[in-house]
């Protein structure tokens, strides 16, 4: 009979990803899914409110992304009172963005999917992890905490607070950056730039070089891709317009306000979360073999929908991944790859901008008026494009609120990684930890957003697997606790 | 240019003996407990110079990955968080790290509570005292809905006075 195989802790809530793996009768993989829990009732929360409100409330949505929901929150506001910030107070915007990456994608590659790959897929979890990573190379260690360190403290400088922020408002952006906090930043920033560098020739040459068959195997799915670009095609994080590439490389572009024209959602008994589709592309299907209708965003969506990045080393780093990979590149662990191009983007963009005259600009907001507007706003987040869509009445109190994370437009690529990845290392009923981490580093590229998952420490709770036939019915459960 | 090799650039918090972090998500009920414990001793006026006290929301995982990189570590830190262990709701207790075994964690995100084998680590190999506090929900929403519910509202005021007699004296 089949069975069915699941990676999760026992929580009484599904607070974390739970990945259920199914078998047939031949011990063969028959069926994946991967459940990740959402936020839900956050738009009715937030009617009724005022929604100068929201960019400070959004923060609480993701405590590791903040900066995004904060600026597209900002941003989408802008839409709704029908301002423009003056230059001052977007580039400050940029500039918190920009720093905000580089310590969010430090912290990923080297925290979560770097161990993967610097200690090994196969290497016991025990080492496969931030401290082993460390000692294998103290060196590298000092030099990430260090780099994490100036990006908190530029964001403390140019915004008062580095977590919890408050600074973007409605019209621009609450307070100026004064020369004397802008010369402070600067040896940072340049700092952070030198890490930067250093971090993508050391991975590149160190560490992908040994994963080649994994990077070409583990998750590979064939999709679409969605990210944001400015009017010469060039990668932005801040803002620009929607381009939607097929797997052919062809693509269509469109204002924010235009998406529900492109995008749909559908929906799957089985999850509480939705899977948007690209509605033009025909129905959706999420069949390896033929899928329908699937895009992905994040880092490598980014690399493939840009013609271009506006930055010198950036631009060096993406013709050469090009070379190497293709455009549109399809291979899941490239997430990776491009993280680190998107690290290096960033340092350089801060540099560029606190060079930037306008940066200390004195004007950096502008006055806004409630308003019955409907507006529609997004960023790049780190794991994925941000949509905020917000409806007011004439006191410019919200009456309808929709969001679309990035990990939500993921939700189906996620879904055929995982599929494609177990179907790939699971045969015959065979498999173990080995096997089943990378299953989860199919996942951990995606860097899927989990902010609703409730973070209660179910430390006492362990991993068990239960093997259930095709009636549910409980045959044996495998568990690592003594 | 001033270099920034000359900047002190170790986080405020790993310079202290001693760091709270309130964890939870403010906007799924009980699960706010951390923060709202965070709120009150920041309101208390008690906390001393030695320690920080951090409401670390969901983004826990990036504090202690920095404690467990930088040169200058704290000397114990508290992670303050909810949980269902099937106790009496409001109940606040501590979870001896040394009674979680080390297990096999999914580990999908930075946005995850931290593992029970990082905070061993950061115990075992990087001296650094953990102490894992923690109050039974009486239940997590499933939509968002902020606000403790009363008996974990109750609760925020014995664990704020036991984090400051035991911790912060």
């Amino acid at each position: 009979m089949g069975k069915t195989i699941t990676i999760a802790p026992v929580t009484r809530l599904e607070g974390h990803a739970k990945v259920t793996i199914e078998l047939d009768d031949a011990g063969n993989v028959a069926e994946t899914c991967v459940n990740v829990v959402e936020l839900r009732g956050f738009e009715k929360f937030c009617i009724g409110r005022p929604v100068e409100e929201l960019p400070r409330i959004v923060t609480s949505i993701c405590g590791v992304c903040p900066w995004s929901h904060h600026l597209a929150s900002a941003k989408t506001c802008d839409a709704v009172f029908g301002v423009t910030p003056p230059p001052a107070g977007r580039k400050l915007r940029e500039l918190c963005n920009a720093i905000a990456y580089t310590e969010e994608h430090i912290l990923h590659f080297f925290f979560l999917a770097g161990p993967d790959f610097i200690m090994g897929p196969d290497a016991d979890y025990t080492v496969r992890n931030v401290l082993g990573v460390v000692q294998a190379n103290p060196e590298v260690g000092r030099k990430v905490v260090r780099a994490r360190h100036l990006g908190a403290q530029m964001l403390g400088i140019a915004s008062g607070k580095s977590i919890h922020p408050v600074t973007a408002v409605p019209g621009g952006f609450s307070k100026p950056l004064t020369e004397k906090e802008r010369d402070r930043m600067k040896p940072m920033a340049a700092e952070v730039l030198e890490f930067a560098k250093f971090a993508i020739a050391h991975v590149k040459e160190n560490v992908f070089p040994n994963y080649l068959d994994e990077i070409q195997s583990i998750g590979v799915i064939e999709t679409g891709f969605l990210g944001t670009v400015a009017d010469d095609g060039s990668m932005d994080l801040y803002d620009g317009k929607f381009r939607l590439m097929k797997p052919d490389g062809t693509y269509e572009e469109f204002t924010y306000d235009q998406y529900t024209h492109y995008i749909a959602e559908h929906i799957e008994p089985w999850s509480y979360l939705k899977f948007p589709y690209a509605k033009k592309w025909g129905d959706f299907s999420m069949d390896l073999d033929g899928p329908v209708g699937i895009y992905r965003t994040n880092t490598l969506a980014r690399m493939n929908v840009c013609d271009k990045i506006s930055t010198p080393l950036a631009q060096a780093e993406l013709e050469e991944f090009r070379e190497k990979f293709g455009r549109p590149a399809q291979q899941t662990l490239l997430y990776n790859y491009a993280r680190l191009i998107e690290l290096l983007y960033n340092a350089e963009i801060i540099v560029q901008l606190l060079n930037d005259p306008e940066i200390t600009g004195k004007e950096t907001r502008v006055p806004v008026t409630p308003r019955a507007a409907h507006g529609i706003s997004s960023v790049e987040a780190p794991r994925g494009t941000l949509i905020h869509d917000y409806e007011t009445d004439d006191q410019g109190m919200v009456t309808n609120v929709n969001l679309i994370v990035g990990t939500t437009h993921n939700n189906a690529p996620i879904n055929m990684s995982v599929k494609q990845a177990a179907k790939s290392l699971i045969k015959d009923g065979n498999y173990d930890e080995t096997i089943l981490n990378k299953v989860e580093m199919a996942i951990r590229a995606y860097d899927p957003c989990l902010s609703c998952a409730t973070h209660k420490l179910d430390g006492t709770l362990p991993v068990r697997i239960d093997i259930v036939n095709s009636k549910k019915e409980r045959i044996d459960t495998l568990t690592n606790t003594p | 240019m001033k270099s920034a090799t000359s900047l002190n650039v170790v986080p405020e918090y790993c310079t202290k003996p001693v760091v709270v972090f309130g964890c939870g998500n403010i906007l799924l009920g009980d699960d706010g407990f951390g923060p709202a414990v965070v709120k009150e001793l920041h309101a208390s006026g008690t906390v001393p110079e030695c320690a920080e006290v951090i409401d670390a929301g969901t983004a826990v995982r990036g504090f202690l990955f920095d404690i467990a990189l930088s040169e200058q570590r704290p000397g114990l830190i508290v992670v303050l968080d909810a949980v269902d262990a099937g106790r009496c709701p409001g109940e606040v207790f501590e979870i001896p790290l040394d009674d979680i075994p080390a297990v096999k964690i999914p580990d999908y995100s930075l946005h995850q509570a931290p593992t029970s084998n990082l905070l061993r680590q950061l115990r075992d190999h990087c001296g650094v005292d953990v102490a894992v506090i923690v109050c039974q929900v009486e239940q997590i929403p499933d939509e968002v809905k902020m606000g403790l519910s009363p008996t974990v509202q109750d609760a925020v005021t014995h664990a704020t006075d036991l984090i400051e007699n035991r911790f912060l004296t």
